[in-house]
């Protein structure tokens, strides 16, 4: 489904001399995997789904979304941005924007009624009710159902999810972490999730990549094995999830003090 | 609750108003100004409405309006295709931003006589006038909006498989969008008022024609109720401007109001 073979990017800088922003990076996903990548702040997560999502060029290294090498944003993979209420066009309403990708070209043909179809996924994220509202005019955890749902509609077969809970209160966020849950139990699309939360990884995923500080390379891939469907008390509560936490606690701070 | 009403309301505004034309009646009544010179408000009002139902007022904004009206059309049209080239390539810009930067700051009047020379004292002459003024303002800011839409909003754009023609339209011109707005309302009046200065140049129509030529007839109260009238003019222009403004780009004034906040 989605393959990354020896992913290096650099960053041409002033001086002349170029800035490593991700060392070695390589991984699969399986159909319909829910992976999730933590790491500490500033460790190159966004460089890496940047890449992925075929907006920058990696240095080297290869990129394959079912089985075509990514040269340009890909079909069928979308990316959530960390800044949900910037990527929400400020014009449309919620339904309108909700609508934007099947207008165009590459999706025209995946609704033969936008509207409906828009509506649907509107209801699915709990936002009925709220089309006809400017996304300025929702909250921050609305906003980013927004873009979820715009995603949505477009059917994707990859999320790329860039720490899309990232700035919102706990109570939201958890919230938003059992909707998404939900909707990949629901659509069962390959989700890649980038998060610097550990519990937030554990919980959502099926198998968590334990990145490195700054320039980026995997320190561990760890199979999370606990059985769904998970519920925020219960499954954080378990035996086993205390112990993955610890875990990948314990490698982020040893990497971090062994750079520093 | 006197302040009340100045602060809340314009009303404050509309009494300055009318206390001034009141002091002109009271001055021009009294002869101590020249009544020959400066009429009372009342007959330059009495004249306005005497030009108006006559038919030659409005004959003469007639042909204003159209020169105005193409001027304007066509410096909007030349400044939101320029302007979004300019502004989205940056080869474009490079390449025209010293250019821009030498013709922007000549006035556009200067420009009168070289545009007899080629055009003729037609209305080519004065439509071209009047585009090269409003076209500056459109220009510039469009260009500054377009550099200037969140990259954010094109790469989010990008991800769903826009094609450049499609962030072009869906992505970039809404968001340029408040900002030509802008560049459009300064040329508004701009387009106003070069279309009075050229219609004084030469011609015999249009609304500063019919000023200038009230003037060298001595037909003052007309003079008068020539200026009195473009004042009306061009504040309803601007409002309606204003109120296809908000009608059309209120989320701009929505989101900015609560970034505010």
């Amino acid at each position: 489904m989605l393959t990354v073979q020896q992913l290096r990017k650099e960053y041409a800088s002033k001086g002349g001399v170029p800035t490593l922003a991700i060392e070695e990076v390589s991984f699969h996903v399986k159909e319909g995997e829910f992976v999730s990548i933590v790491g500490p702040s500033g460790c190159g997560k966004t460089t890496l789904l940047m890449n992925l999502a075929g907006l920058i060029t990696p240095t080297s290294g290869e990129i394959v979304v079912n089985d075509r090498q990514v040269v340009e944003p890909p079909e069928g993979v979308f990316l959530l941005f960390q800044e949900y209420n910037r990527s929400l066009l400020p014009w449309r309403s919620v339904l309108a924007n909700v609508m934007y990708g099947l207008e165009l070209r590459r999706q025209r043909s995946k609704a033969r009624h936008p509207e409906e179809q828009a509506r649907r996924y509107l209801e699915v994220v709990g936002l009925q009710g709220f089309d006809r509202h400017y996304p300025w005019q929702l909250s921050g955890g609305m906003q980013q159902r927004v873009a979820i749902a715009r995603a949505l509609t477009c059917e994707p077969e990859i999320l790329l999810m860039d720490e899309p809970f990232g700035s919102l209160d706990a109570q939201t966020r958890s919230d938003l972490e059992d909707v998404l849950l939900k909707l990949w139990d629901e659509f069962r699309q390959t989700i890649l999730f980038v998060t610097h939360d550990i519990d937030e990884a554990i919980y959502l995923s099926d198998r968590v990549l334990v990145l490195s500080t700054r320039p980026s390379r995997i320190l561990h891939e760890l199979t999370i094995d606990l059985h769904r469907p998970r519920s925020q008390l219960g499954t954080k509560a378990d035996r086993r999830f205390i112990e993955y936490r610890a875990q990948i606690y314990e490698m982020i701070t040893t990497n971090a003090s062994c750079r520093s | 609750m006197v302040l009340k009403i100045l602060r809340e309301t314009r009303l404050g505004g509309a009494t300055i108003v009318i206390l001034l034309l009141l002091t002109w009646e009271v001055f021009s009544r009294l002869s101590l100004v020249d009544p020959l010179y400066v009429p009372t408000v009342t007959s330059i009002l009495e004249a306005l409405w005497s030009v108006l139902r006559s038919g030659e007022l409005p004959g003469h904004y007639a042909a204003s309006l159209v020169r105005a009206g193409m001027g304007y059309g066509l410096a909007t049209l030349c400044g939101i295709v320029f302007g979004t080239v300019i502004g989205y390539a940056l080869i474009a810009y490079n390449l025209t931003e010293p250019l821009v930067e030498l013709l922007r700051p000549v006035p556009s009047t200067a420009l009168i006589p070289l545009a007899i020379l080629f055009l003729g004292i037609g209305d080519e002459m004065k439509v071209f006038i009047v585009a090269w003024a409003s076209f500056w303002p459109i220009l510039l800011n469009t260009i500054d909006g377009v550099r200037s839409v969140d990259r954010l909003l094109v790469d989010t754009a990008l991800t769903f498989g826009s094609e450049r023609r499609e962030i072009v339209r869906k992505i970039i011109l809404p968001a340029a969008a408040p900002q030509i707005a802008t560049g459009m309302r300064v040329s508004l009046a701009l387009a106003l008022i070069l279309t009075v200065v050229v219609e004084m140049i030469s011609g015999n129509n249009g609304i500063g024609f019919f000023i200038l030529d009230s003037e060298r007839a001595f037909r003052i109260k007309e003079m008068f109720a020539g200026t009195f009238s473009l004042a009306v003019v061009g504040y309803l222009l601007n409002r309606l401007f204003i109120t296809a403004d908000s009608y059309l780009l209120g989320w701009h004034r929505g989101l900015t109001s609560k970034e505010q906040r």
